[in-house]
């Protein structure tokens, strides 16, 4: 077995400055990530447990980074002190201009912790989904990917990029206390930030797959007895998913 | 919440199970119901018939996820299930009428329970938003059942005056009651393209405790639409077969 602790201490620390001369050299507006007010008019936190919200196309007002639309979508941390100052950086136009309904996006969290140990890669990726946290709102995930949708009640009462970056901050506290620090970029409809950031989302995905590569734990979702599977062409694949299942104490 | 009701059309080959399926979303989406068509056989018939193009059927959204399971060994189970929710939505057609899942080839081999379930859960929370489920099935209901949903509450058997449909009407009902997770409200018989259902063949069925819903008609419309490659969603409401089928759903309380 090779070290996982070792594995785990990968730093984003240089990804993370790359990005930070980029968003400077760059027209940003910045804010100050923070406003808890904000997330609690919007009705931000837990509901609708136990069903997914689906926010379907005909319900929408705002797509970002659907699959026919470009999307990158980055998480990092790092524990190199004093990078991090909870600023929120946004471009583009924001929800209520943009000209068509649906963008490209694209969403970078970076995250400062004291012990790098205590940032769990997939755990990290997973809770920048806000669906069934944000009434009218709807994430879905892929490696590197962010689809987002809002639904037209949610726009008519009001909501924005800087909206979305509070929530998105706090939901991160939220879930990790540990954390000291965070920044979010969020940027609208931009293709030359796509061809800029993409190289960079994909060596974060290298980072993110050592990090996480030996620190797998699974939660029970599926199960399986109702098949005869010895005649199966993909029992070994399926054996192996199997076997992770059990090993998890899932199955 | 909604609360929603699954139909599937199963019968033999040829009986009229697409062209059922695609006027009994006509008749709901009239009614302003919300309807999710799920096209279950590999053939695609449904999907053709109502002009869907473009969509990502749920087979190769299958494959990604089990090829990303594959990928990542290191994949939490958590990770691949967020996988499902964005392949799931992507395979979802989505237009101002009607919402559509496309099964297309599902590989029946590499059956992959896990994903399998995986899958049949996502779908189930996406149809929770819909007044309507309408499955079009191949003549089984195992499929359905292993990977498109745990439980129709209207099956309708589709057959002709033929002991061969008669017969697999019986078998496929057999099916419905052995099988433990399916649980109907009720299931009943339609004859299609008849102009009365034979009686003997009728009585067949209702023997084995199968209630017959009633008969519909062959339909000069239904064979005008086929022959100009329309869509039966456009076809004249008040055309014989529409008529029929409305009454019948009604009656049952289906629709
Ligand atoms: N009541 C009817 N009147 C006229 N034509 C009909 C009627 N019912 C079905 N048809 C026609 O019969 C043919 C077979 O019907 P359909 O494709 O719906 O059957 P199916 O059960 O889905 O067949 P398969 O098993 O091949 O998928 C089609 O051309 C259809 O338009
Ligand atoms: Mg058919």
């Amino acid at each position: 077995m090779p070290d996982t602790a070792d594995l785990q201490q990968k730093d984003y620390y240089e990804l993370i400055r790359v990005v930070h001369e980029i968003a400077e050299e760059n027209k940003f507006t910045v804010y100050h990530l923070g406003d808890t007010k904000i997330c609690s008019d919007l009705g931000f936190g837990s509901f609708n447990k136990g069903n997914t919200c689906i926010v379907l196309e005909e319900d929408t007002a705002v797509e970002l980074g659907s699959p026919q639309k470009e999307s990158v979508s980055i998480t990092m941390w790092t524990s190199h002190r004093g990078i991090l100052s909870n600023r929120l950086w946004t471009c583009g136009s924001d929800f209520d201009r943009l000209i068509d309904k649906s963008v490209s996006y694209i969403q970078i969290i970076m995250l400062g912790f004291e012990d790098g140990s205590r940032a769990v890669e997939s755990d990290i990726g997973r809770i920048k989904n806000l669906t069934n946290k944000l009434p009218g709102f709807m994430t879905r995930n892929m490696p590197g990917k962010t689809w987002i949708r809002i639904d037209k009640k949610r726009m008519q009462e009001g909501f924005s990029l800087y909206a979305l970056g509070q929530c998105l901050h706090k939901a991160y506290l939220d879930a990790i206390p540990d954390i000291k620090s965070m920044e979010i970029i969020l940027i609208t409809d931009n293709d030359e930030f796509i061809k800029t950031l993409k190289p960079i989302s994909e060596i974060a995905k290298i980072i993110s797959g050592d990090n996480t590569k030996f620190k797998w734990v699974s939660d029970g979702v599926v199960t399986c007895d109702e098949l005869n599977c010895d005649s199966c062409d993909e029992k070994a694949t399926c054996d192996s998913i199997r076997e992770m299942l059990k090993k998890r104490k899932i199955i | 919440m909604v609360e929603t009701k699954i139909i599937a059309y199963i019968g033999k080959g040829g009986t009229g199970k697409t062209i059922l399926s695609a006027l009994t979303g006509k008749i709901a989406i009239e009614k302003q119901k919300k309807v999710l068509f799920i096209d279950a056989d590999p053939a695609m018939g449904l999907a053709t018939a109502l002009g869907v193009e473009g969509y990502k059927t749920i087979g190769t959204a299958r494959e990604e996820i089990i090829k990303s399971a594959k990928k990542g060994i290191s994949q939490k189970n958590d990770d691949i299930r967020e996988i499902t929710d964005y392949v799931l939505l992507e395979s979802l057609y989505e237009s101002a009428e009607f919402c559509m899942f496309v099964m297309g080839h599902t590989n029946t081999i590499g059956c992959y329970c896990p994903v399998n379930s995986l899958l049949r859960n996502t779908i189930k929370s996406v149809a929770g938003r819909f007044d309507l489920v309408i499955i079009d099935a191949e003549a089984g209901i195992e499929q359905i059942n292993r990977q498109v949903v745990e439980s129709v509450h209207y099956p309708i058997l589709v057959t002709d005056n033929s002991l061969r449909g008669a017969k697999t009407t019986v078998l496929a009902n057999e099916t419905i009651n052995s099988s433990p997770s399916m649980k109907p409200l009720k299931t009943g018989v339609i004859f299609n393209r008849v102009e009365k259902s034979n009686e003997d063949l009728q009585k067949y069925i209702e023997d084995k405790g199968i209630p017959c819903y009633g008969s519909i008609p062959a339909d000069l419309n239904i064979s005008m639409i086929d022959a100009d490659g329309l869509s039966p969603l456009n076809i004249d409401k008040t055309t014989v077969a529409v008529e029929k089928l409305r009454t019948i759903l009604e009656m049952n309380d289906i629709l």
